[in-house]
């Protein structure tokens, strides 16, 4: 029996409409989200105005309006792209007609619709069509259980329009899935400011505009605050003269002004601003914006970093456009590191040129920039000055807070840039040099081992009395048991006296020794999890006999949630050690009650430690010196602890000060040490 | 034979009380932490021997009791006891000063202590000595030997009490005696 093979109906898959709410609702995380997500989308038409309007959303019968004067969309476009799910024109193309890095997500702005609303109008209108597209998107009908994706079908118009060079599009949202409060707001604005480019030309590329009659307050356009987060901003002019102006505001707000002459003019007088930010952790610049994230600071730079150039107003590209560093600043810092020269990522420029000042820099004909005649080598030159300049002044500021560097990273130093000055082939000198980074990071192993020994070696002379002393008095008493047996001539009582107190001088040594041993233990080239709480409980611990021996009081104030912290377990006791030998020494001055503080809390930044005693105090003209090494007043001192101190602070990049004394006299060290440095 | 009376002043009250215990065998030991107090103590009672601290905490330090103690007695042996110390150039000063001896603290403390002691007690005052030897051949040391022309009356143990306190009577007698003994030298009676 056989049967024939028949070929059925090929199967398909298929989409139900419901699909959209999967793409739209639950795809996109918050209304926030989508509707920057539209903004964004503006943005990539190459808009220069946009508003987002919000009419009655804190209702349900809110609506949002966003109009921008973008490329717009034809008929041919919102079919064969808006339409068609998946299409990646965005991938492909990640640079806008005029020049914009695109920052949209690819194929999200459709679907943010969905999230927002139930229903979306969209206008669309492109330059030179004598009519717009009008187009209605219900999505509650995508909703129904008999629709499928593809078969829903949404309505276009066309309709006439009055000026057939108008170009943009309008987006209508209605029927909103979310009630926008102010906090929503300004949750919104925040995002959209690193959009917009920070304000300081006459003529802008792109800006944003909110309006909502329900909170006068939040209308307006949004700015971009990033000029005063620089944490250097300088200001250039040269004149026709020669002379140059440099003016420099810091962080801190400080102005420095120095001038400087040049013979190389043919550029004509120009102002050049420089605006310089830190984009991530470094050892000595600590990271702190006023007003925004150094997340958002990165999210700005990343849109807007590069040196511009403005001819009246206007941007002469492609300087400054993405990834234009025509000034070769990436170049510079990757090739001569310690100058400290910014980078491409790292700074805003705007320099300021006008058609009737400047007659030396002339478009090319293709008008892709400048001629590089001489005018504008004069010009490139005025700027690389200006920018060593601001160079110049980082690498003091960094001299500053950074203590000099150490004797092997000099020399290493000094290698490096020998083996640069070779002819060796470039992977070998890569190679070497990553080996002599290791030297510098076995040494300084080794150094922190010594240095963590050092503090134990003082603090045991220190308290050597503590030790040695009951050992004498075993001694004597084992003496005194031995002699008392050979002549025969002795009382029970004796014995028992002798063997109590052999006992309780056993008892006084034995917590220090086992704190002693437990340190020397330590796995020191390893940075653990530890607890400040605990650690600062197991050294008080070690001292507790030499405390009761010296009559100290101890006082412990703690913040009993600072847990989580990873450090060299070795390098915190070393702290710790140090403070106290030298309170123990001073504290030895003092008659009636003795006091030793230790003070352990953090706040958002930082941890602090304040160790205060009330012992014979430190005078202030010590108390810059007393960190130096072999600086001391002690008659056995080494002058090393506080100076083992300085150095393990400053590798946490923190700092450690003599301040007011907290008891009524004595002395009271801080040490701060920023929480980012001990994760 | 009576024990020799030795006082100790050592603010390391374990140690002291260790050292008492090993030496009480032989001689008579007292223990105080301060300095002061020990001057006290030796303005009142007689000692034949001091045992300081050399490293006393608080205000007076070893060598500070010790010159302030020779200001009123200057012929009580002082030994000063130290910790283990790097340095033995302040302690040398200190035997300048008038100490008799140091002994540190360390390992060998057990043996050398009744030594230093010994030898301590040897180099007192010839006077002394010598008259502790002729104290010990009396039936009754507490017999008056001396009547002052005021009256006081003195047993040959109390002279020689006054003259290891150095107080003003036995700083008299003991004198007199060497001027006696001197007189005898040059007669030939008794042989230096």
């Amino acid at each position: 029996m056989s049967q024939k093979v028949v070929e059925l109906e090929p199967l398909k898959f298929r989409l139900k409409g419901k699909i959209a709410r999967l793409l739209g609702r639950e795809s996109v995380s918050n209304a926030i989200v989508a509707l920057s997500e539209l903004v964004k989308n503006s943005y990539d038409a190459d808009a220069s105005e946009i508003t987002v309007a919000f009419n009655n959303v804190k209702t349900e019968n809110g609506e949002i309006h966003i109009n921008d004067d973008g490329t717009g969309m034809s008929y041919e476009d919102f079919k064969e792209r808006w339409m068609v799910v998946g299409t990646d024109y965005k991938e492909k193309k990640r640079i806008t007609p005029s020049g914009r890095r695109m920052i949209g997500e690819k194929g999200i702005g459709r679907f943010a619709v969905e999230r927002l609303a139930r229903k979306v109008t969209i206008i669309s209108s492109v330059k030179g069509e004598k009519s717009k597209l009008r187009v209605i998107i219900d999505w509650d009908r995508y909703e129904t259980e008999e629709s499928y994706f593809d078969m829903v079908e949404n309505k276009v118009f066309l309709e006439p329009k009055e000026d057939v060079n108008h170009h943009g599009f309008e987006l209508i949202l209605s029927g909103l899935r979310d009630i926008w409060d102010e906090g929503a707001l300004l949750n919104f604005k925040r995002q959209m400011s690193m959009l917009v480019p920070p304000e300081v030309l006459e003529k802008k590329d792109f800006s944003i505009s909110v309006q909502t009659p329900e909170f006068p307050k939040l209308s307006g356009e949004i700015e971009n605050t990033v000029f005063g987060e620089a944490f250097y901003t300088l200001t250039a002019m040269l004149e026709s003269t020669g002379k140059v102006n440099y003016q420099m505001v810091d962080k801190k707000g400080v102005t420095t002004k120095e001038v400087a002459v040049t013979e190389r003019t043919r550029c004509g007088p120009l102002k050049f601003t420089l605006y310089f930010y830190p984009r991530g952790f470094s050892k000595d610049e600590r990271i702190h914006y006023k007003l925004l994230t150094l997340n958002e600071v990165r999210a700005i730079l990343d849109n807007f970093h590069g040196i511009r150039i403005y001819r009246d107003g206007f941007r002469v590209k492609p300087y400054g456009d993405p990834k234009n560093d025509w000034l070769n600043l990436n170049m510079k810092r990757l090739y001569a590191p310690k100058y400290l020269y910014p980078d491409n990522s790292q700074v805003i420029g705007i320099v300021e040129i006008s058609r009737d000042k400047n007659l030396g820099l002339i478009d090319t004909t293709t008008r892709e920039g400048l001629i590089q005649n001489e005018p504008f080598k004069d010009l490139v030159d005025f700027l690389e000055k200006s920018i060593e300049f601001l160079s110049k002044r980082r690498r003091e500021d960094r001299k500053e807070e950074q203590p000099p560097k150490t004797v092997i990273r000099t020399q290493v130093d000094r290698i490096i840039t020998e083996i640069k000055s070779t002819n060796l082939p470039l992977p070998r000198k890569t190679r070497a040099i990553k080996e002599l980074e290791g030297v510098e990071d076995a040494a300084l192993g080794l150094i922190m081992v010594y240095r963590n020994l050092a503090s134990l070696g003082i603090t045991v002379l220190a308290v050597s009395h503590e030790i040695t002393n009951p050992m004498g008095t075993i001694l004597n008493y084992s003496e005194a048991i031995l002699k008392m047996i050979k002549t025969g001539n002795y009382d029970i009582k004796q014995f028992e006296e002798a063997a109590n107190n052999i006992r309780s001088n056993i008892l006084r040594v034995s917590e220090f020794i086992d704190f002693v041993v437990a340190y020397n233990r330590r796995k020191r080239r390893k940075k653990l999890k530890g607890d400040l709480y605990e650690i600062l409980n197991d050294v008080m611990k070690g001292y507790g006999a030499i405390f009761k021996k010296r009559d100290i009081t101890v006082e412990l104030k703690m913040d009993k949630e600072l847990k989580e912290v990873f450090l060299y377990r070795g390098d915190f006791e070393s702290i710790l050690i140090n403070f106290i030998t030298n309170s123990l020494e001073a504290l030895s001055f003092t008659k009636g009650k003795r006091i030793l503080r230790v003070s352990l809390f953090s706040d958002k930044e930082s941890v602090h430690v304040i160790f205060s005693d009330n012992g014979k105090g430190i005078p202030p003209e010590n108390r810059e010196i007393i960190f130096e090494p072999f600086f001391t007043t002690k008659e056995d001192g080494t002058g090393l602890g506080l100076k083992i101190v300085k150095e393990i602070v400053e590798e946490y990049g923190g700092v450690v000060k003599v301040i007011e004394s907290e008891l009524d006299s004595g002395a009271s060290f801080e040490v701060n040490i920023p929480k980012s440095s001990l994760m | 034979m009576e024990k020799s009376k030795i006082l100790i002043i050592d603010d390391e009250r374990d140690w002291a009380d260790s050292a008492k215990m090993l030496l009480q065998d032989k001689y008579d030991v007292e223990v105080v932490e301060h300095g002061e107090e020990g001057i006290e103590k030796i303005h009142q009672n007689y000692y034949d021997l001091l045992l300081i601290d050399w490293q006393l905490m608080g205000d007076k330090t070893g060598t500070d009791v010790m010159v302030e103690i020779k200001k009123f007695n200057k012929v009580i042996p002082i030994i000063l006891v130290s910790g283990k110390i790097d340095e033995r150039k302040p302690l040398i000063e200190a035997i300048q000063k008038g100490a008799t001896d140091y002994v540190e603290k360390d390992t060998e403390l057990p043996e050398k202590l009744p030594h230093a002691i010994e030898n301590a007690l040897d180099k007192r005052d010839v006077v002394i000595r010598g008259f502790e030897k002729w104290l010990n051949r009396f039936e009754d040391p507490n017999q008056v030997v001396l009547r002052t022309l005021s009256g006081k009356e003195y047993s040959a143990k109390q002279i020689l009490i006054e003259i290891k306190k150095d107080s003003e009577i036995g700083r008299r007698i003991r004198e007199d005696i060497v001027k006696v003994v001197l007189e005898l030298i040059q007669k030939g009676e008794v042989r230096s």
